[in-house]
């Protein structure tokens, strides 16, 4: 007689996917160190997560993360859709213009709302995505309390209630804490890195993606403090 | 866990541990418990300890004793009123675990689902994710799916405050044959049209037939449990696995009867 295991096929191989917008704030303030410390903090984050010549790496990660990176100045741009870090290719940064973080959010947050619409017609599972907003300025497309601001504000803060997605604003040097702090829901409030120190931001996010990945139901995610211990970044 | 044989239904099931919990040495925490009161009638609970929970394993255990003891003591003669009573028989052994282990009522949080069957219906009263399917004269239905959360990786256990409010009552008539398995099976069994859960008539049709098709002294448990720990199943999910299987007619009209 055959063996159960032998007739019961597995059809439904798909790993559930974790999306993760990079917002990146590519504006003239970030030229200089500051744009070179961003660039080699992205290349350290892909090794991180896809090691290198098949060492190292995260192999749950690889398969489900999908990764995406938008830039914005005076305007959005979409650098990578949605694709597993594998095939991202870091590229040069240029820094210049203004700083559109108000259309830069708004992108971010419509671009995660059809990414799920597409795993749900795929039938793929997935986990709550995340945005990461990494900026050294304030807005210039919107001002503090005007209808834009208070609409970005609005849209965050009810994602975040809802669990649409999960939000992380780094401050870099120079960046206007103050407004991040109105601007962002207090429940994940903007944390500010320390002077030059983007690779260990981006390897604690790897850790942190590494740790969604491997999640199983019902653990609430246990990520690292970023402010405290040997691979602290922020203060 | 062994099958009653001398039931016109027969049940047989396993828990095996996942993947992540072998290399990190922790316990399997899923759990299940089944009886036939007669030849024909029946529960079979099961539960995944939640891995957030420090006492996940000792909470799954506990709800799936404490809700067949339940039923078979009360033998409820209305099968949506008796699944929801076993299921908060269940929470009130909970609290009270609690309490003498002086822990917090979410250290044994868990999912639950209550199943009772007779020669007429399958009724399920359910908290959290896994699923219960059965096979029908129509094909393999979803009798309850995965709670509403939208993530793969959250979920409402029994120990929620809301948990009365997030318990699902599903019944279902004619069924020959029900499963119910824990989310780490839920990828094999499940495929999500749209926002839908859908059993995977592939996985279970063939499932379904080898039960049916056991013979009365032959291993049913050792089989769900190799095919759970079989290489195909394990990469799809680094979860606890549990599936439990009742064929639940002698029925001349049964496609797979043989043998009872």
């Amino acid at each position: 007689m055959q063996k159960l295991s032998e007739l019961v096929p597995v059809i439904h191989p798909e790993e559930p996917h974790c999306a993760i917008v990079l917002l990146l704030d590519t504006s003239e303030s970030m030229k200089g160190a500051k744009n070179a410390d961003l660039e080699e903090g992205i290349r350290n984050f892909k090794t991180s997560v896809c090691g290198v010549d098949g060492e190292g790496g995260d192999p749950l990660a690889r398969k489900r993360v999908d990764l995406s990176i938008m830039i914005f100045s005076s305007s959005v741009t979409v650098m990578q859709d949605f694709a597993p870090v594998d095939d991202f290719q870091p590229t040069p940064l240029t820094a210049s213009g203004s700083t559109a973080m108000g259309a830069a959010i708004e992108r971010a947050l419509d671009s995660i709302e059809e990414r799920k619409l597409a795993y749900q017609e795929m039938g793929v599972d997935y986990h709550r995505p995340w945005v990461v907003l990494i900026t050294d300025g304030e807005p210039n497309d919107m001002q503090q309390g005007d209808a834009k601001w208070n609409q970005i504000k609005h849209q965050l803060r009810d994602g975040e209630a809802k669990k649409k997605f999960a939000f992380f604003t780094v401050a870099v040097e120079g960046a206007n804490m103050e407004a991040l702090r109105d601007l962002v829901p207090a429940s994940r409030p903007p944390v500010m890195m320390r002077p030059g120190m983007f690779s260990p931001l981006f390897e604690w996010l790897s850790r942190s993606l590494s740790s969604v990945s491997a999640s199983r139901v019902g653990e609430p995610l246990q990520l690292e403090n970023p402010t405290i211990g040997p691979n602290a970044w922020a203060v | 866990m062994t099958c009653d044989q001398s039931a016109i239904c027969r049940v047989y099931g396993s828990s095996v541990r996942g993947p992540s919990h072998r290399e990190n040495g922790l316990p399997c925490q899923d759990a299940f418990a089944f009886k036939v009161i007669d030849t024909s009638r029946g529960v079979i609970v099961v539960a995944d300890g939640l891995g957030s929970a420090r006492l996940a394993e000792t909470g799954a255990s506990l709800v799936v004793e404490a809700a067949v003891e339940y039923w078979c003591a009360e033998q409820p003669p209305d099968p949506k009123f008796g699944v929801r009573a076993a299921l908060t028989a269940a929470r009130t052994a909970l609290i009270a675990k609690a309490a003498e282990l002086q822990c917090a009522l979410h250290d044994l949080a868990t999912t639950l689902m209550v199943v009772c069957f007779d020669h007429e219906t399958v009724t399920v009263a359910h908290i959290g994710d896994g699923a219960v399917v059965c096979q029908t004269a129509l094909g393999i239905e979803l009798l309850s799916g995965p709670g509403a959360s939208e993530y793969t990786n959250e979920v409402d256990p029994l120990t929620s405050d809301s948990w009365a409010e997030l318990i699902r009552i599903d019944q279902m008539s004619g069924a020959r044959a029900v499963a119910a398995f824990t989310d780490g099976c839920q990828r094999a069994g499940l495929r999500r049209i749209m926002k839908r859960p859908e059993p995977v008539a592939e996985f279970f049709e063939p499932l379904f037939k080898f039960v049916a098709e056991l013979e009365p002294g032959q291993d049913g448990d050792s089989e769900i449990r190799e095919l759970l720990e079989c290489e195909k199943f394990q990469v799809n999910s680094e979860d606890d696995k549990t599936l439990v299987i009742a064929t639940l007619t002698g029925r001349v009209d049964d496609v797979y009867a043989k043998g009872i």
